[in-house]
């Protein structure tokens, strides 16, 4: 099979591109596109081709999915070929290029045999870079094995040793014999527990029925042991019982003994030593309180003795702390009398200055003359603003009369320059607005001509194509046409007749139908039967009776009649011609007979067909009848239309026609009138242009209105009023602004002799109050005032000065006051002041009477002390009198007179309450261990025993009951174990899980020896057909690669050859020109990747002759190959290239270049992608 | 009118066969199959207020010595013994050979017929009289049924017997006898064990296999029970299937013609598990799941079986959780590509196949296969390669299927490898 075209219809980038790879026998097509674009894309196509478009693809970028379509042309070698067009889709994806209808898949069988599919193709006829560099990955990896090598490079498969050890590896990871994690082995391993586990949880027969008896047997025996025991237990209690009560009998006995030794005591309260203790101890603490208090208080009255308190002092207090808090206030005084007498001096001396400045003529003590003057201050300044305000008044109004003057001067020059208008504008205006009334006539005009002239127009071709009417459309307005009613009855009785007509030519061709039908059958009756008539039969009989009657006169009668015998009988003779035409008229009467049937049904096909003929005359003869009337209507129809010589159609025809006539006629008129219009519009139009022409003509009559539009000479009129109005407008702005300046000017003439009034009334005012200041009348404001400003500071200095003079004078006054005080009170309490300063003695009085305070606290003090301490001692005496009469009383309750008696009764007492309280523990103790027998029963049983023997008693009986009591609990333990034992099998489910896993484990097995059989077979399957591949292919194959191998490395290798190895494998080595021998691994990448490709490419050779040859695709292989080895390369290509056809795809530009420049046998073509 | 219930071939705590584990498998639904059925059988008895319970042998296998199994079964005749309902049973091969039986702790109320003679028990109050002989040893080839007495006048006559009759296909010749021996002797109803698969074999009389109460492994496919019988004036009225399997074995075949890739295989077998599953009546199955048809993905189904059965068994639990045990997967289908036709056209890689599609299965001819055959036979424990066994290596027939697999499997992985990226 080869391609011999492939249509890039639409896929990928592509519309419409078409490969041609027709050329050669087989040929070397190099196929050469951009790496993404071109080259991948044209190469999916092919693949998508033949094999079908991936479900998803990314090259419908442009085309979307349905409209996919990759087509093309196959040719096999025997010449047949097969030309289908590729869709994207699931099933029916084959289309017939040229009906476009989908084609079987089975077409494409021949071409791909055996359904070959993608991948295997890929596989077989396909060599990309990849498979390349890993098909030589590959020879390294399998280190040379020749038979791998080869099968290999045969089958396209470059995986081959990973597939072999993925195999074994595979079987490896389930089983392995002495292995113990594998799958299999693990699962041995697990069945061989279960069943272990098995054993262990079944419970045999045998041993349940042993189990059982052991259980009775227990439960017996620890009954009669439980009996024993009880006995022995209620030994035990007993001896156990005086073993306990013995001791506490015995101390019974003793205390009562005692009790009875003691005789008559008198018990006391148990209260009672400590009471009388208590008593004692009160008395001794009264009498020891009672003596240290008296001790303290004549303490207390010595230190008060002690003490000087200092009332004269304390009297004045008051007096004292006054004068102590003047002491501040004077001191600070008498510090700041010279601060203020400096001062004081320094007031004094400025102000002498300032005086100077202003009145030099006046002494100090004299200014006070001045004094009324300072109350001018504010008259002053007001005056001098006054001025300053007047001032200032007067320059603007002067200003504002200058501007004003000359504004005036320009305004009247302005207004001379401005001329009068002679033009009426009110006319114009009046004309403006009665053509602007009237609308856009000029245009509604050409409107109204345009479609005058469609409707005319229309009218007249609607006119021309009416047709039949002869005369010019005037006439045709003029003109009667026949009445609608008259139409509506020709045409249905035109109708009646046709449908009649109709209907009998339905009848006729039935009556026909019918009477061939009849022929046909009566024609096969014929055929078939060939029944006679009765007609028939009465001939023979006829001719019969002749024979008979000639018999009769020959052999009868003996007449002679032997002409009319020969005639008869012609050639027989007659007897024989009578017994012939005798069998003949049998013949026909038996016919007759046998096929009456046929001959009624023979008969009856007759006479229906007689009957038809004659129906079928009728039908024809009706519709001449009809026919004939037909025609008569024609006629009286053309003279309808005769008088106004109209050819006529059929009735419904000259309808329709009437119809347009009368639209034609409405359409007439309605033009008529949109004429009549344009000449109303036309007339209007021209007399307002007179109109307004005469208005422009009176403004200028330069201007030449011929030619000149409507619209624009009214557009002109209105520009003129506009210009008009805007004169107008300044001309009136202009005198309204000239009379506005007039009148300022008046305003400010006015404004300035106000001004010069209020000036004269001002400098009055001012000689009044500078009057006293030392100054002229007419001195400046700004002059004045400074003098006025130096008078207002000599006052305010010396009035400061006279401040100081009299506070200084105050500070003396206050020294000497406090003096006298101090001295005065000094001398009233008798206070020796000596010489000292009033500050001092003020001070030292203070100090003094703080003493004098400390020692009268001190003495109330003691004072309080010494009360208390007397509350102290009366406290002690009553207790000791207390504590005295209660001893008394004590001493009568115990009966006796002394204290040491009460002592001694006390005594007595205790001792025969504690007997008693030990009697009672006793008793208690006996009711508690007596297991509940009275005192006197448990009496009673101690006097059975002895003593002596019952601790050995008791050890002898407490040994045997441990005896037993063991046995029991030994037996309840066996008897539990059965129990358990019995319980841990009591249908239980241990051994049958056990078992259920064993069978899973066994499958585990099962199911993992079968996968390892499977993998280890396959594997075997596969090394065996390896060496067969070698030992079959080794020899040919190696050589034609050895050839192909120094080609491709540039004569670098001579060839192949193989060897054994040391493990006596076969191995692949490559031969060096100088007979060197190199193995696999010791091959560059490249030099590895061009024996794959020498290998793979001598397999190819070696099989093509076998069967239908199949392209071979080579995709870029040529990657990283120099010129020298592509264009070796490619020539071994070439030659592969003469056995079938060999398709290169290539991004590389240089290999076009290469192939182009290549001479082979087989052809090179170069194909590019642009 | 009274019910009654008719059940045989209990083999009680014998094992589920052929069932591999794997991690998503649910080994906790399927434990304790046998008794689980076995107690539905009870509960039945007790829910339809049966007159009594007819076993027909084979209450356990004959190599199991668990007598935890004999009180389970001790157990159970004592519940039914609380609502009053009698059993009677009599002991088939299998009972006979195990030592337990004879030992067997059982209430009053459950009669174990005679091994020596025919025994007839009538029970007055519903008119029945029950005929029935255990086996003494456990192979019987003599016709057990002769010695049966005529019918009991105006009696409901029942004959309980273990059987093969005049034999079944996949069962062992026990008790032989004939339809008409049974016929001849007048009886309304024979109660019958042994066989496996439920048979009505006769309706006048009756004469009934009711089949195991619960399938063991693959051969025992469907539904699993007794038979409940209801008897009106000496006459049975109506007869009714009761399942009481806890776990049903569901074989099934997918067709996978026309699927193209391994989502469309899952989707159908998804189908197929869901579909059998549905017909399973809510309970777990244990499915063997077989696929065929021509489609172009088998080559990739053969290359890796065991990845096939793993995504096979993964869907399985996402499709039905516990209550699906994938018990095998079987690839049967066929490649869409004419290998042969191919093959035709030559080629080196055309001549491989060819050369594989042809390899014999005999193991001589497959140097080194021999070897690895007698390492299996010694290491691994005979059990697996029992007569039941898929694995039966002194078959022919396995050796020859698993060269055929192992052929299909070398196919596919060198038609796809390399294209696999």
């Amino acid at each position: 099979m080869r391609i011999d075209r492939l249509d890039l219809l639409a896929y990928g980038r592509f519309t419409e591109t078409f490969l041609d790879l027709s050329e050669g026998a087989s040929g070397l097509h190099v196929i050469y596109g951009d790496n993404e674009a071109g080259k991948s894309t044209s190469l999916r196509a092919l693949i998508g081709w033949l094999f079908g478009i991936p479900v998803r693809t990314d090259d419908n970028f442009i085309h979307d999915n349905a409209q996919l379509r990759i087509g093309g042309k196959l040719r096999l070698s025997n010449g047949r070929t097969l030309e289908f067009i590729r869709r994207k889709g699931k099933k029916g994806t084959l289309l017939d290029p040229r009906t476009g209808e989908p084609l079987d898949d089975s077409v494409l069988s021949p071409f791909l045999p055996g359904g070959l599919d993608e991948p295997l193709f890929k596989k077989l006829y396909g060599i990309d870079h990849s498979r390349l560099v890993e098909g030589g990955r590959e020879l390294l990896n399998q280190s040379g094995d020749l038979g791998q090598a080869l099968f290999s490079a045969a089958t396209g498969t470059a995986g081959l040793r990973k597939l072999l050890s993925e195999l074994k590896d595979g079987a490896e990871a389930l089983f392995k014999p002495r292995a113990s994690t594998k799958v299999v082995n693990r699962a041995i391993t697990g069945f061989k527990d279960s069943k272990k586990r098995i054993k262990e949880a079944s419970l045999p027969v045998a041993e349940w029925k042993r189990l059982q008896k052991e259980l009775s047997e227990t439960v017996t025996a620890i009954e009669q042991v439980e009996k024993q025991i009880k006995v022995k237990s209620k030994e035990k209690s007993r001896l156990d019982r005086f073993n306990r009560v013995k001791g506490a009998l015995a101390e019974r006995r003793a205390l009562m003994e005692r009790m009875e030794a003691l005789g008559e005591v008198l018990l006391l309260p148990e209260d009672f030593g400590e009471t009388f203790k208590s008593a004692h101890g009160k008395l001794q603490w009264g009498m020891e309180n009672r003596s240290r208090a008296e001790s303290r208080l004549a303490r207390l009255k010595e230190e008060s003795e002690k003490l000087k308190v200092r009332s004269e002092l304390l009297d004045n207090e008051e007096m004292i702390l006054a004068l102590y808090k003047e002491i501040g206030g004077v001191e600070k005084a008498i510090h700041d009398r010279p601060q203020q007498d400096a001062k004081r001096r320094l007031l004094r001396s400025e102000a002498e200055q300032l005086l100077k400045a202003v009145r030099p003529d006046l002494a100090l003590e004299d200014a006070d003359r001045l004094r009324p003057l300072t109350n001018h201050k504010k008259w002053i300044v007001d005056l001098a603003r006054r001025h300053s305000l007047l001032e200032q008044k007067q320059e603007n109004t002067e200003n504002g009369l200058r501007h004003a003057e000359e504004e005036r001067a320009v305004l009247k020059e302005e207004l001379g320059r401005q001329l009068e208008s002679s033009l009426d504008v009110d006319d114009l205006k009046a004309a403006v607005a009665a053509a602007r009334k009237a609308g856009n006539v000029e245009e509604r005009l050409a409107d109204v001509q345009k479609r005058a002239f469609e409707d005319n127009k229309a009218c007249k071709n609607e006119f021309s194509r009416l047709g039949r009417f002869h005369g010019n459309v005037d006439e045709l307005l003029n003109t009667a046409m026949p009445l609608q009613e008259t139409l509506d009855t020709f045409e249905k009785t035109f109708d009646g007749l046709s449908d009649k007509i109709k209907d009998l030519d339905r009848r006729r061709e039935e009556l026909s139908e019918d009477s061939e039908r009849v022929e046909q059958e009566l024609n096969a009756l014929l055929l078939i039967s060939d029944a006679p008539t009765t007609t028939e039969l009465e001939d023979a009989r006829k001719v019969r009776n002749k024979g008979w009657e000639l018999i009769k006169r020959r052999y009868v009668v003996n007449l002679d009649a032997e002409e009319e015998i020969a005639m008869y009988a012609k050639d027989a003779s007659l007897p024989v011609c009578y017994e012939q035409k005798v069998g003949e008229a049998d013949h026909i009467s038996d016919q007759l007979r046998l096929a009456s049937d046929q001959v009624v049904k023979r008969a009856d096909l007759e006479t229906r067909k007689k009957g038809l003929k004659s129906r079928l005359q009728t039908a024809v003869d009706d519709i001449e009848k009809v026919e004939a009337r037909r025609l008569a209507l024609e006629k009286e129809w053309k003279q309808v239309w005769k008088p106004i010589e109209i050819e006529p159609g059929s009735p419904r025809e000259m309808k329709q026609w009437l119809l347009k006539v009368e639209q034609l006629l409405l359409n007439v008129r309605s033009a008529r009138l949109v004429s009549a219009e344009v000449e109303n519009l036309t007339a209007h139009c021209n007399s307002l242009r007179e109109s307004i022409g005469a208005q422009i003509c009176k403004s200028d009559q330069t201007i030449d209105l011929e030619g000149m539009s409507l619209e624009a000479m009214i557009s002109l009129c209105e520009q003129r009023i506009a210009q008009e109005d805007e004169a107008l407008e300044k001309r009136r702005r202009l005198e309204h602004s000239l009379n506005r300046v007039l009148l300022d000017i008046a305003r400010a003439r006015e404004d300035l002799a106000s001004i010069q009034k209020d000036r004269l009334s001002w400098a009055e005012e001012w000689a009044q109050a500078i009057t006293g200041l030392g100054l002229e009348a007419d001195a400046h404001p700004e002059r004045a005032t400074e003098v006025f400003e130096q008078l207002l500071a000599f006052f305010d200095k010396f009035d400061k000065s006279e401040d100081s003079k009299r506070r200084i004078f105050g500070i003396d006054q206050v020294s000497e006051q406090f003096k006298e005080k101090v001295r005065a009170f000094a001398d009233s309490i008798g206070f020796e002041s000596k010489e000292q300063e009033a500050v001092a003695i003020a001070a030292q009085l203070n100090r003094e009477l703080t003493e004098a305070r400390e020692a009268r606290a001190s003495f109330l003090k003691l004072e309080s002390q010494e009360k208390e301490t007397r509350a102290e001692l009366e406290d002690a005496e009553l207790t000791i009198q207390a504590a005295r009469g209660q001893i008394a009383g004590l001493r009568d309750q115990a009966g006796v007179k002394t204290d040491d008696d009460v002592e001694a009764a006390w005594e007595h007492s205790k001792t025969l309450r504690n007997l008693k309280k030990q009697l009672e523990t006793v008793e208690r103790e006996l009711t508690r261990n007596g297991d509940g027998l009275s005192i006197r029963e448990l009496e009673l049983e101690a006097g059975d025993l002895d003593a002596d023997s019952i601790r050995q008693e008791l050890e002898r009986v407490s040994a045997e009951l441990e005896d037993l009591q063991a046995n029991r609990d030994r037996l309840r333990d066996r008897r539990q174990m059965v129990q358990n034992e019995l319980s841990a099998n009591d249908g239980s489910d241990a051994a049958a899980e056990a078992s259920e896993e064993a069978e899973q484990r066994l499958a585990d097995m099962v199911s993992g020896i079968e996968q390892y059989l499977r993998l280890r077979i396959a594997a075997l399957i596969l090394e065996q057909r390896i060496e067969e591949y070698r030992q079959k292919n080794q020899a040919p194959v190696l050589a034609r690669a050895g050839e192909l191998f120094a080609k491709l490395t540039l004569g670098s290798f001579a060839g192949l050859r193989d060897e054994l190895s040391e493990s006596g494998m076969p191995i692949l080595l490559g031969v060096r020109t100088n007979g060197m021998e190199i193995t696999v691994d010791q091959m560059s990448d490249g030099t590895r990747d061009q024996l794959y490709l020498a290998l793979r490419l001598a397999t190819l050779e070696q099989h093509m002759h076998k069967g239908e040859p199949m392209p071979f695709v080579v995709d870029d292989i040529l990657i990283g190959f120099d010129d020298n080895r592509t264009a070796v390369c490619l020539e071994v290509l070439s030659e592969i290239a003469a056995g079938t056809q060999v398709l290169v795809f290539t991004h590389h530009q240089s290999v076009v270049d290469l192939a182009d420049g290549l001479k082979t046998q087989a052809g090179v073509y170069s194909h590019r992608f642009d | 009118m009274f019910k009654f219930l008719h059940a045989a071939d209990i083999h009680l705590d014998s094992p589920l066969r052929g069932l591999s584990r794997y991690e998503s498998a649910p080994v906790e639904s399927l434990r304790n199959a046998c008794r689980n059925a076995f107690e539905n059988l009870v509960d039945l008895a007790v829910e339809e207020q049966v007159a009594f319970v007819l076993l027909a042998g084979d209450l356990y296998d004959g190599d199991w010595k668990d007598y935890s199994t004999g009180i389970f079964l001790s157990r159970q005749m004592g519940r039914l013994a609380r609502h009053g309902i009698r059993v009677y049973a009599v002991a088939g091969n299998h009972d006979a050979a195990n030592r337990m039986t004879r030992a067997l702790d059982i209430p009053g109320t459950m009669k174990m017929f005679s091994s020596s003679q025919v025994e007839t028990i009538k029970l007055d109050d519903c008119g029945v009289a029950v005929h029935g002989r255990s086996f003494s040893t456990q192979h019987v080839d003599t016709n057990l049924a002769a010695e049966f007495r005529p019918a009991e006048q105006g009696m409901f006559n029942i004959g309980l017997l273990h059987t093969s009759l005049d034999g079944r296909e996949g069962h062992a010749v026990y008790a032989p006898c004939t339809l008409e021996d049974l016929r001849s002797k007048g009886y309304q109803y024979w109660a019958l064990g042994h066989v496996h698969n439920q048979e009505f074999v006769s309706r006048d009389p009756y004469i009934v296999f009711p089949g195991c109460i619960q399938g063991r492994h693959i051969r025992e496919t469907g539904a699993k029970g007794c038979v409940l019988g209801t008897v009106e004036d000496g006459c049975v009225k109506e007869i009714e299937t009761c399942p009481l399997d806890v776990l049903r074995w569901v074989s099934c075949t997918v067709d996978l013609t026309d699927a193209s890739d391994r989502m469309e295989v899952l989707e159908l077998a998804r189908i197929a598990m869901t579909r059998e599953r549905a017909s399973a009546d809510g309970r777990p199955i244990a499915l063997r799941i077989r696929f065929e048809g021509a489609t172009s993905i088998s080559n990739e189904l053969y290359a890796y079986p065991e990845r096939f059965e793993q995504s096979i068994k993964a869907l399985g639990a996402e499709t039905a959780g516990d209550d699906l045990w994938i018990e095998r997967v079987e690839i049967g289908t066929v490649s869409k590509l004419e290998l042969k036709a191919m093959l035709a056209e030559g080629g080196a890689f055309g001549k491989l196949l060819e050369d594989i599609l042809t390899t014999s299965p005999n193991p001589d001819e497959i140097p080194g296969l021999e070897d690895v055959l007698s390492e299996i036979r010694q290491k691994i424990p005979a059990e697996a390669f029992g007569d039941d066994s898929l694995l039966n290596l002194d078959e022919f027939r396995t050796i020859e299927g698993l060269v055929e697999e192992a052929r299909q499997l070398l196919l596919g992985r060198l038609l796809i490898v390399g294209d696999a990226k």
